[in-house]
Protein backbone atom coordinates (compact mmCIF):
# COMPACT_ATOMS: atom_id res chain seq x y z
CA UNK A 1 0.00 0.00 0.00
CA UNK A 2 1.37 3.11 -1.07
CA UNK A 3 1.27 6.44 1.59
CA UNK A 4 2.25 10.12 0.58
CA UNK A 5 2.68 12.48 3.23
CA UNK A 6 3.06 15.94 2.31
CA UNK A 7 4.06 19.26 4.26
CA UNK A 8 3.41 22.93 3.95
CA UNK A 9 4.92 26.12 5.71
CA UNK A 10 7.93 24.64 6.57
CA UNK A 11 10.02 27.00 8.75
CA UNK A 12 13.73 26.02 10.01
CA UNK A 13 15.31 27.20 13.39
CA UNK A 14 17.40 29.97 14.45
CA UNK A 15 20.07 28.55 13.13
CA UNK A 16 19.07 27.27 9.36
CA UNK A 17 18.10 23.98 11.18
CA UNK A 18 15.48 21.24 9.31
CA UNK A 19 12.78 20.14 11.09
CA UNK A 20 13.58 16.21 11.64
CA UNK A 21 10.81 14.09 11.61
CA UNK A 22 10.06 10.43 12.40
CA UNK A 23 7.48 8.59 10.60
CA UNK A 24 6.21 5.39 12.13
CA UNK A 25 2.92 2.99 11.07
CA UNK A 26 2.01 0.79 13.50
CA UNK A 27 5.27 1.07 15.09
CA UNK A 28 7.44 0.08 12.61
CA UNK A 29 9.82 3.18 11.78
CA UNK A 30 8.91 4.07 7.85
CA UNK A 31 11.03 7.62 7.51
CA UNK A 32 13.60 9.34 9.62
CA UNK A 33 15.31 12.57 8.61
CA UNK A 34 15.17 16.30 7.68
CA UNK A 35 11.83 16.73 6.33
CA UNK A 36 10.81 17.32 2.75
CA UNK A 37 7.30 18.88 1.43
CA UNK A 38 6.50 15.32 -0.04
CA UNK A 39 7.44 11.76 2.04
CA UNK A 40 6.25 8.43 0.17
CA UNK A 41 6.63 5.18 1.80
CA UNK A 42 5.19 1.85 1.36
CA UNK A 43 3.37 -0.40 3.91
CA UNK A 44 2.88 -4.42 3.78
CA UNK A 45 -0.99 -4.33 3.87
CA UNK A 46 -2.77 -6.97 1.87
CA UNK A 47 -4.53 -4.34 -0.22
CA UNK A 48 -7.38 -1.14 0.81
CA UNK A 49 -10.34 -3.54 0.57
CA UNK A 50 -10.13 -4.87 3.98
CA UNK A 51 -10.67 -3.87 6.94
CA UNK A 52 -8.34 -2.65 9.05
CA UNK A 53 -6.68 -0.34 11.12
CA UNK A 54 -3.44 1.15 11.83
CA UNK A 55 -1.78 3.68 13.56
CA UNK A 56 0.24 6.30 11.88
CA UNK A 57 2.41 8.69 13.69
CA UNK A 58 4.73 11.54 12.89
CA UNK A 59 6.91 12.94 15.78
CA UNK A 60 9.02 16.44 15.74
CA UNK A 61 12.22 15.41 17.06
CA UNK A 62 14.57 18.17 17.06
CA UNK A 63 12.74 21.40 18.26
CA UNK A 64 14.11 22.98 21.12
CA UNK A 65 13.26 26.55 23.22
CA UNK A 66 15.74 28.47 21.14
CA UNK A 67 14.11 27.43 17.84
CA UNK A 68 11.48 30.19 19.25
CA UNK A 69 12.84 33.46 18.51
CA UNK A 70 10.62 36.57 20.26
CA UNK A 71 11.08 40.26 19.81
CA UNK A 72 12.42 41.80 22.61
CA UNK A 73 10.74 44.79 22.36
CA UNK A 74 6.56 43.40 21.42
CA UNK A 75 7.32 39.93 22.70
CA UNK A 76 5.97 38.71 19.55
CA UNK A 77 6.84 35.70 17.88
CA UNK A 78 9.25 36.27 15.66
CA UNK A 79 10.89 33.27 14.11
CA UNK A 80 10.04 29.47 14.75
CA UNK A 81 10.30 26.17 13.71
CA UNK A 82 7.39 24.93 12.24
CA UNK A 83 5.69 23.37 9.90
CA UNK A 84 1.98 21.91 8.80
CA UNK A 85 0.76 18.81 7.27
CA UNK A 86 -1.10 18.84 4.20
CA UNK A 87 -2.38 15.87 3.32
CA UNK A 88 -1.57 11.84 3.75
CA UNK A 89 -2.51 10.04 0.51
CA UNK A 90 -3.41 5.97 0.58
CA UNK A 91 -2.98 4.16 -3.01
CA UNK A 92 -3.49 7.97 -4.46
CA UNK A 93 -6.44 8.47 -2.20
CA UNK A 94 -6.40 11.85 0.05
CA UNK A 95 -7.68 11.18 3.08
CA UNK A 96 -8.33 15.46 2.93
CA UNK A 97 -11.46 15.84 6.00
CA UNK A 98 -10.30 12.35 7.86
CA UNK A 99 -6.84 13.91 8.89
CA UNK A 100 -8.76 16.01 11.60
CA UNK A 101 -9.47 12.54 12.96
CA UNK A 102 -6.11 12.93 14.10
CA UNK A 103 -4.58 14.73 17.15
CA UNK A 104 -0.99 16.29 18.05
CA UNK A 105 0.06 15.13 21.36
CA UNK A 106 3.01 17.47 22.56
CA UNK A 107 5.74 16.15 24.99
CA UNK A 108 4.33 17.83 27.57
CA UNK A 109 1.34 15.90 27.34
CA UNK A 110 -1.22 18.36 26.12
CA UNK A 111 -3.54 16.57 23.27
CA UNK A 112 -4.73 18.99 20.47
CA UNK A 113 -7.82 17.39 18.52
CA UNK A 114 -7.82 17.79 14.96
CA UNK A 115 -4.43 19.67 14.88
CA UNK A 116 -2.04 19.65 11.40
CA UNK A 117 0.27 22.40 13.03
CA UNK A 118 3.51 20.96 14.04
CA UNK A 119 4.78 23.97 16.96
CA UNK A 120 5.78 22.58 19.75
CA UNK A 121 7.86 19.33 20.25
CA UNK A 122 5.38 16.19 20.31
CA UNK A 123 3.63 13.82 17.03
CA UNK A 124 1.03 13.94 15.44
CA UNK A 125 -1.23 10.43 15.39
CA UNK A 126 -3.50 9.60 13.95
CA UNK A 127 -5.99 6.19 13.75
CA UNK A 128 -5.79 5.21 10.18
CA UNK A 129 -9.02 3.18 9.40
CA UNK A 130 -9.27 1.04 6.25
CA UNK A 131 -11.17 1.19 4.08
CA UNK A 132 -11.29 4.79 3.46
CA UNK A 133 -15.17 5.10 2.29
CA UNK A 134 -16.27 2.87 5.45
CA UNK A 135 -13.93 5.90 7.53
CA UNK A 136 -15.57 8.92 5.90
CA UNK A 137 -19.28 7.52 6.36
CA UNK A 138 -18.67 6.57 9.85
CA UNK A 139 -16.95 9.77 10.53
CA UNK A 140 -19.36 11.68 8.64
CA UNK A 141 -22.29 10.51 10.46
CA UNK A 142 -20.63 10.75 14.07
CA UNK A 143 -19.83 14.98 13.37
CA UNK A 144 -23.40 15.48 11.21
CA UNK A 145 -25.51 12.91 12.88
CA UNK A 146 -27.30 12.86 9.32
CA UNK A 147 -26.55 9.31 7.98
CA UNK A 148 -28.30 6.91 9.85
CA UNK A 149 -28.41 4.58 7.08
CA UNK A 150 -24.38 4.69 6.12
CA UNK A 151 -23.49 1.31 7.77
CA UNK A 152 -26.95 -0.33 5.85
CA UNK A 153 -25.58 1.18 2.60
CA UNK A 154 -21.80 0.61 2.92
CA UNK A 155 -22.22 -3.11 3.52
CA UNK A 156 -24.97 -3.29 0.16
CA UNK A 157 -22.51 -1.58 -1.63
CA UNK A 158 -19.56 -4.15 -0.62
CA UNK A 159 -21.64 -6.90 -1.43
CA UNK A 160 -22.51 -5.79 -5.19
CA UNK A 161 -18.85 -5.17 -6.00
CA UNK A 162 -18.29 -8.92 -4.16
CA UNK A 163 -21.02 -9.62 -6.89
CA UNK A 164 -19.74 -8.08 -9.87
CA UNK A 165 -16.17 -9.08 -9.28
CA UNK A 166 -17.25 -12.64 -9.73
CA UNK A 167 -19.68 -11.55 -12.46
CA UNK B 1 -32.58 -13.49 -0.23
CA UNK B 2 -36.35 -12.16 -1.46
CA UNK B 3 -38.46 -9.60 -1.29
CA UNK B 4 -37.07 -5.43 -0.11
CA UNK B 5 -33.77 -7.06 0.62
CA UNK B 6 -33.15 -8.01 -2.86
CA UNK B 7 -34.56 -5.23 -4.31
CA UNK B 8 -31.63 -3.27 -3.06
CA UNK B 9 -29.09 -5.36 -3.57
CA UNK B 10 -30.18 -5.56 -7.32
CA UNK B 11 -30.42 -1.84 -7.49
CA UNK B 12 -26.94 -1.58 -6.11
CA UNK B 13 -25.47 -4.09 -8.06
CA UNK B 14 -26.68 -2.64 -11.42
CA UNK B 15 -26.10 0.85 -10.59
CA UNK B 16 -22.28 -0.05 -10.00
CA UNK B 17 -21.85 -2.47 -13.17
CA UNK B 18 -22.96 1.18 -15.16
CA UNK B 19 -19.52 2.48 -13.54
CA UNK B 20 -21.18 4.52 -10.66
CA UNK B 21 -19.27 5.89 -7.80
CA UNK B 22 -20.19 5.23 -4.15
CA UNK B 23 -21.91 8.21 -4.56
CA UNK B 24 -23.92 8.17 -7.18
CA UNK B 25 -24.94 5.02 -6.89
CA UNK B 26 -26.30 5.31 -3.42
CA UNK B 27 -28.00 8.78 -5.32
CA UNK B 28 -29.43 6.28 -8.06
CA UNK B 29 -30.65 3.57 -5.60
CA UNK B 30 -32.56 5.95 -3.68
CA UNK B 31 -34.63 6.77 -6.19
CA UNK B 32 -34.20 3.25 -8.10
CA UNK B 33 -38.12 2.43 -7.78
CA UNK B 34 -39.46 5.82 -8.12
CA UNK B 35 -40.50 7.90 -11.21
CA UNK B 36 -42.02 6.24 -14.34
CA UNK B 37 -39.63 6.16 -16.98
CA UNK B 38 -39.77 4.01 -20.11
CA UNK B 39 -38.45 1.15 -20.76
CA UNK B 40 -34.82 1.75 -22.95
CA UNK B 41 -35.44 -1.01 -25.19
CA UNK B 42 -32.92 -2.03 -27.81
CA UNK B 43 -34.85 -2.39 -30.53
CA UNK B 44 -36.47 1.02 -30.01
CA UNK B 45 -33.34 2.48 -29.61
CA UNK B 46 -32.58 0.96 -32.77
CA UNK B 47 -35.79 1.59 -34.61
CA UNK B 48 -35.19 5.42 -33.75
CA UNK B 49 -32.00 5.79 -35.25
CA UNK B 50 -33.79 5.20 -38.64
CA UNK B 51 -36.09 8.42 -37.41
CA UNK B 52 -36.37 10.85 -40.15
CA UNK B 53 -34.34 14.09 -40.10
CA UNK B 54 -35.36 17.08 -38.71
CA UNK B 55 -35.18 19.41 -42.13
CA UNK B 56 -37.84 16.81 -43.53
CA UNK B 57 -39.94 16.44 -40.23
CA UNK B 58 -40.15 20.33 -40.02
CA UNK B 59 -40.91 20.69 -43.97
CA UNK B 60 -43.69 17.98 -43.92
CA UNK B 61 -47.17 19.92 -44.20
CA UNK B 62 -49.33 16.81 -43.41
CA UNK B 63 -47.13 14.55 -40.76
CA UNK B 64 -49.16 16.02 -38.46
CA UNK B 65 -52.69 15.28 -39.32
CA UNK B 66 -51.15 11.52 -40.74
CA UNK B 67 -49.17 10.89 -37.50
CA UNK B 68 -53.03 11.89 -35.56
CA UNK B 69 -54.93 9.24 -38.37
CA UNK B 70 -52.53 6.52 -37.77
CA UNK B 71 -51.95 6.83 -34.04
CA UNK B 72 -56.17 6.47 -33.74
CA UNK B 73 -55.73 3.40 -35.56
CA UNK B 74 -52.44 2.29 -33.47
CA UNK B 75 -54.17 3.14 -29.88
CA UNK B 76 -57.48 1.14 -31.06
CA UNK B 77 -55.78 -1.83 -32.42
CA UNK B 78 -54.13 -2.95 -29.18
CA UNK B 79 -55.27 -6.28 -28.64
CA UNK B 80 -55.08 -6.33 -24.89
CA UNK B 81 -56.95 -3.21 -24.42
CA UNK B 82 -60.43 -2.09 -25.06
CA UNK B 83 -61.81 1.60 -25.82
CA UNK B 84 -64.47 2.91 -27.55
CA UNK B 85 -64.43 3.81 -31.36
CA UNK B 86 -61.97 7.26 -31.31
CA UNK B 87 -63.23 7.72 -34.71
CA UNK B 88 -65.87 10.61 -33.95
CA UNK B 89 -63.51 12.14 -31.24
CA UNK B 90 -61.36 15.41 -32.98
CA UNK B 91 -57.92 14.25 -32.64
CA UNK B 92 -55.38 17.19 -31.52
CA UNK B 93 -51.87 17.07 -31.44
CA UNK B 94 -50.30 17.55 -27.89
CA UNK B 95 -47.15 17.82 -26.26
CA UNK B 96 -47.58 14.51 -24.06
CA UNK B 97 -50.88 14.29 -21.71
CA UNK B 98 -49.30 17.28 -19.81
CA UNK B 99 -50.66 19.96 -22.90
CA UNK B 100 -53.77 18.53 -22.66
CA UNK B 101 -54.23 18.92 -18.47
CA UNK B 102 -53.47 22.60 -19.19
CA UNK B 103 -55.75 22.92 -21.98
CA UNK B 104 -58.34 21.19 -19.53
CA UNK B 105 -57.59 23.80 -16.71
CA UNK B 106 -58.11 26.36 -18.39
CA UNK B 107 -60.87 25.07 -20.38
CA UNK B 108 -63.03 24.51 -17.24
CA UNK B 109 -61.06 27.83 -15.37
CA UNK B 110 -64.46 28.79 -13.22
CA UNK B 111 -64.72 24.68 -11.65
CA UNK B 112 -63.19 23.90 -9.17
CA UNK B 113 -60.38 21.25 -10.28
CA UNK B 114 -60.87 17.66 -8.10
CA UNK B 115 -58.57 14.37 -8.56
CA UNK B 116 -58.35 11.38 -6.84
CA UNK B 117 -56.04 10.91 -3.98
CA UNK B 118 -53.10 9.32 -5.95
CA UNK B 119 -53.67 11.15 -9.08
CA UNK B 120 -50.17 13.17 -10.88
CA UNK B 121 -48.66 15.34 -8.71
CA UNK B 122 -48.36 17.54 -11.66
CA UNK B 123 -52.00 18.64 -11.21
CA UNK B 124 -50.77 19.30 -7.31
CA UNK B 125 -48.41 22.00 -8.50
CA UNK B 126 -50.25 23.42 -10.85
CA UNK B 127 -52.91 23.96 -9.04
CA UNK B 128 -51.75 25.21 -5.68
CA UNK B 129 -48.78 27.36 -7.91
CA UNK B 130 -51.35 29.03 -9.79
CA UNK B 131 -54.08 29.42 -6.96
CA UNK B 132 -56.81 27.60 -8.29
CA UNK B 133 -59.57 26.17 -6.42
CA UNK B 134 -59.22 22.57 -6.11
CA UNK B 135 -59.24 19.02 -4.34
CA UNK B 136 -58.74 15.52 -3.05
CA UNK B 137 -61.91 13.36 -3.65
CA UNK B 138 -61.45 9.94 -2.18
CA UNK B 139 -65.10 8.55 -3.55
CA UNK B 140 -67.40 9.60 -5.82
CA UNK B 141 -69.64 11.05 -3.10
CA UNK B 142 -67.38 13.63 -2.87
CA UNK B 143 -67.84 15.47 -6.40
CA UNK B 144 -69.95 18.26 -6.58
CA UNK B 145 -71.98 19.84 -9.98
CA UNK B 146 -69.50 22.74 -9.66
CA UNK B 147 -66.59 20.62 -10.41
CA UNK B 148 -64.30 19.36 -13.36
CA UNK B 149 -62.44 15.87 -12.56
CA UNK B 150 -59.22 14.52 -13.96
CA UNK B 151 -58.87 11.02 -13.39
CA UNK B 152 -56.10 8.53 -14.84
CA UNK B 153 -57.28 5.71 -16.63
CA UNK B 154 -55.04 3.01 -15.63
CA UNK B 155 -55.15 4.69 -12.41
CA UNK B 156 -51.11 7.13 -11.77
CA UNK B 157 -50.82 5.88 -8.01
CA UNK B 158 -51.10 1.85 -9.26
CA UNK B 159 -50.60 1.34 -12.58
CA UNK B 160 -54.49 -0.53 -12.46
CA UNK B 161 -58.05 0.48 -13.26
CA UNK B 162 -59.02 3.04 -10.95
CA UNK B 163 -61.47 1.69 -8.23
CA UNK B 164 -65.09 2.36 -9.16
CA UNK B 165 -64.73 3.99 -12.96
CA UNK B 166 -67.84 3.48 -13.68
CA UNK B 167 -69.55 4.69 -11.02
CA UNK B 168 -67.66 7.92 -11.01
CA UNK B 169 -68.22 8.18 -14.81
CA UNK B 170 -72.26 7.82 -13.65
CA UNK B 171 -72.27 9.77 -10.94
CA UNK B 172 -70.28 12.66 -13.69
CA UNK B 173 -73.12 12.41 -16.03
CA UNK B 174 -75.76 12.97 -13.45
CA UNK B 175 -73.55 15.73 -12.29
CA UNK B 176 -72.63 17.28 -15.09
CA UNK B 177 -68.88 16.97 -14.03
CA UNK B 178 -66.68 17.30 -17.13
CA UNK B 179 -63.80 14.40 -17.26
CA UNK B 180 -60.23 14.41 -19.04
CA UNK B 181 -59.31 11.09 -18.96
CA UNK B 182 -55.25 10.58 -18.96
CA UNK B 183 -54.23 7.48 -20.86
CA UNK B 184 -50.70 8.29 -20.17
CA UNK B 185 -50.11 4.33 -19.26
CA UNK B 186 -52.63 2.83 -21.41
CA UNK B 187 -50.06 1.26 -23.83
CA UNK B 188 -48.22 -0.10 -21.40
CA UNK B 189 -51.05 -2.33 -19.39
CA UNK B 190 -53.30 -5.05 -20.31
CA UNK B 191 -56.93 -5.30 -19.60
CA UNK B 192 -57.52 -1.71 -19.82
CA UNK B 193 -61.39 -0.68 -20.56
CA UNK B 194 -62.93 2.70 -21.50
CA UNK B 195 -66.41 3.63 -22.02
CA UNK B 196 -66.44 6.45 -23.96
CA UNK B 197 -70.51 6.88 -24.42
CA UNK B 198 -70.63 8.27 -20.50
CA UNK B 199 -70.87 12.22 -21.83
CA UNK B 200 -69.28 13.50 -18.92
CA UNK B 201 -66.26 12.71 -20.71
CA UNK B 202 -64.87 15.83 -22.61
CA UNK B 203 -61.15 14.53 -23.39
CA UNK B 204 -59.08 11.94 -23.15
CA UNK B 205 -55.34 11.85 -23.63
CA UNK B 206 -52.65 9.82 -24.40
CA UNK B 207 -48.62 9.76 -24.59
CA UNK B 208 -45.88 7.50 -25.98
CA UNK B 209 -43.63 8.65 -23.39
CA UNK B 210 -43.94 5.72 -20.99
CA UNK B 211 -43.80 3.63 -23.33
CA UNK B 212 -40.88 4.16 -25.65
CA UNK B 213 -38.01 6.21 -24.77
CA UNK B 214 -38.90 9.63 -26.47
CA UNK B 215 -40.29 11.27 -23.09
CA UNK B 216 -38.55 14.50 -24.20
CA UNK B 217 -40.17 14.59 -27.73
CA UNK B 218 -43.38 15.11 -25.75
CA UNK B 219 -45.51 12.83 -28.45
CA UNK B 220 -49.10 12.71 -27.26
CA UNK B 221 -52.35 13.02 -29.12
CA UNK B 222 -55.97 14.82 -27.38
CA UNK B 223 -59.21 13.67 -28.47
CA UNK B 224 -61.93 15.51 -27.32
CA UNK B 225 -65.99 16.33 -28.51
CA UNK B 226 -66.84 17.65 -31.61
CA UNK B 227 -67.86 21.18 -30.09
CA UNK B 228 -64.81 21.48 -27.77
CA UNK B 229 -63.05 24.41 -28.74
CA UNK B 230 -59.74 25.80 -27.26
CA UNK B 231 -56.28 27.29 -28.23
CA UNK B 232 -55.12 23.35 -28.33
CA UNK B 233 -57.27 22.62 -30.58
CA UNK B 234 -56.72 26.01 -33.08
CA UNK B 235 -53.14 24.84 -33.25
CA UNK B 236 -54.37 21.74 -34.55
CA UNK B 237 -56.66 23.53 -36.97
CA UNK B 238 -54.48 25.73 -38.35
CA UNK B 239 -51.49 23.36 -38.72
CA UNK B 240 -48.81 25.07 -35.91
CA UNK B 241 -48.03 22.15 -34.08
CA UNK B 242 -44.81 20.72 -33.28
CA UNK B 243 -43.80 18.37 -36.56
CA UNK B 244 -40.34 16.97 -35.03
CA UNK B 245 -42.13 15.39 -32.19
CA UNK B 246 -45.16 14.34 -34.79
CA UNK B 247 -42.55 12.75 -36.93
CA UNK B 248 -40.90 10.78 -34.36
CA UNK B 249 -44.46 9.76 -33.21
CA UNK B 250 -45.59 8.45 -36.41
CA UNK B 251 -41.93 6.64 -36.87
CA UNK B 252 -42.04 5.23 -33.88
CA UNK B 253 -45.56 3.63 -33.99
CA UNK B 254 -45.31 2.51 -37.18
CA UNK B 255 -42.33 0.40 -36.28
CA UNK B 256 -44.15 -1.21 -33.01
CA UNK B 257 -47.75 -2.04 -32.29
CA UNK B 258 -48.91 -0.27 -29.25
CA UNK B 259 -49.15 -3.54 -27.71
CA UNK B 260 -45.56 -4.34 -28.14
CA UNK B 261 -44.08 -3.08 -24.97
CA UNK B 262 -46.59 -5.28 -23.00
CA UNK B 263 -46.21 -8.22 -24.66
CA UNK B 264 -42.45 -8.33 -24.67
CA UNK B 265 -42.05 -7.86 -20.94
CA UNK B 266 -44.74 -9.06 -19.08
CA UNK B 267 -43.59 -12.67 -18.40
CA UNK B 268 -40.48 -10.77 -17.00
CA UNK B 269 -42.44 -8.46 -15.12
CA UNK B 270 -44.34 -11.33 -13.37
CA UNK B 271 -41.27 -13.32 -12.49
CA UNK B 272 -40.08 -9.77 -10.71
CA UNK B 273 -42.93 -8.83 -9.02
CA UNK B 274 -42.79 -12.72 -7.79
CA UNK B 275 -39.42 -12.45 -6.69
CA UNK B 276 -39.62 -9.14 -5.08
CA UNK B 277 -42.84 -10.00 -3.36
CA UNK B 278 -44.60 -7.09 -5.27
CA UNK B 279 -48.83 -7.14 -6.40
CA UNK B 280 -48.88 -7.05 -10.04
CA UNK B 281 -50.69 -4.81 -11.36
CA UNK B 282 -52.56 -4.05 -15.00
CA UNK B 283 -49.39 -1.81 -16.19
CA UNK B 284 -46.19 -3.71 -17.05
CA UNK B 285 -44.11 -0.67 -15.53
CA UNK B 286 -45.77 -0.93 -11.61
CA UNK B 287 -46.13 -3.05 -9.14
CA UNK B 288 -48.07 -1.96 -5.75
CA UNK B 289 -45.57 -2.59 -2.76
CA UNK B 290 -46.68 -3.06 0.59
CA UNK B 291 -45.93 -0.33 3.71
CA UNK B 292 -41.51 -2.27 3.98
CA UNK B 293 -41.45 -0.44 0.25
CA UNK B 294 -42.07 3.59 1.45
CA UNK B 295 -38.68 4.15 1.27
CA UNK B 296 -39.28 3.78 -2.57
CA UNK B 297 -42.47 4.66 -4.18
CA UNK B 298 -43.41 7.89 -5.41
CA UNK B 299 -41.65 9.61 -2.08
CA UNK B 300 -38.63 11.28 -4.30
CA UNK B 301 -40.72 12.36 -6.47
CA UNK B 302 -42.29 14.69 -4.34
CA UNK B 303 -39.08 16.29 -2.82
CA UNK B 304 -38.48 17.00 -6.96
CA UNK B 305 -41.33 18.93 -7.29
CA UNK B 306 -41.28 20.32 -3.72
CA UNK B 307 -44.33 19.25 -2.72
CA UNK B 308 -44.60 19.01 1.42
CA UNK B 309 -47.00 16.11 1.52
CA UNK B 310 -47.06 12.99 3.89
CA UNK B 311 -46.03 10.56 1.20
CA UNK B 312 -47.38 7.50 3.12
CA UNK B 313 -51.07 8.80 1.76
CA UNK B 314 -50.02 7.35 -1.48
CA UNK B 315 -49.71 3.81 -2.53
CA UNK B 316 -46.03 2.57 -2.81
CA UNK B 317 -45.78 2.76 -6.51
CA UNK B 318 -43.00 0.70 -7.79
CA UNK B 319 -41.25 1.44 -10.71
CA UNK B 320 -39.58 -1.74 -12.08
CA UNK B 321 -38.23 -0.03 -15.42
CA UNK B 322 -34.55 -0.02 -14.36
CA UNK B 323 -34.50 -3.90 -13.32
CA UNK B 324 -36.85 -4.69 -17.21
CA UNK B 325 -33.55 -3.02 -18.56
CA UNK B 326 -30.82 -5.29 -16.70
CA UNK B 327 -32.56 -8.57 -16.84
CA UNK B 328 -29.46 -10.17 -17.66
CA UNK B 329 -27.75 -8.97 -14.64
CA UNK B 330 -31.05 -9.49 -12.70
CA UNK B 331 -30.90 -13.03 -14.02
CA UNK B 332 -27.64 -13.41 -12.67
CA UNK B 333 -27.78 -12.43 -9.93
CA UNK B 334 -31.00 -13.58 -8.72
CA UNK B 335 -29.74 -16.98 -9.48
CA UNK B 336 -26.34 -16.42 -6.78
Amino acid sequence: MKIQITFRDINPGHDGRSPLIEVTWNNKKMFHDKIDMTIPFEVMEQDDCHQFEALLEIRFLNKTPRDTVVSEETGDIIGDMNFTLQDICINGESLSELLWDGEYVADDGTVYPGCLFFGPPGRYRCKIQMPLLRWRLERNHRINNNDPDWQRDYELYQQACAILARK
Amino acid sequence: MSGLDLARHLAWAISLDQGLDFAQARDQVRDFYSGSRAIQDAEVQAHLLQAPTMTDAVADGTVVDDFLEKFTAWIMAHPHNSISDLGDWQADFSQGTTQAFDSFYLYFWQRRMVFFHGEYFYHVLSMMQTGRSWAWIHDPGDLDKNDALIISVPFCDTGSAPPDLDIVLDRCDQLGVPVLVDCAYWPISQGSMLDLDHECIQAVTFSLSKTFPCGHARIGVRYTRSNYKDGQHLHQRIGYNNRLSAALGRHIITGFPADFITTKYRETYHLLCARLGLTAGQSVLFADGDSTWCEYGRRSILQVYGLDLDPTLWRNRICLTRLLENMQLVLHLTQE
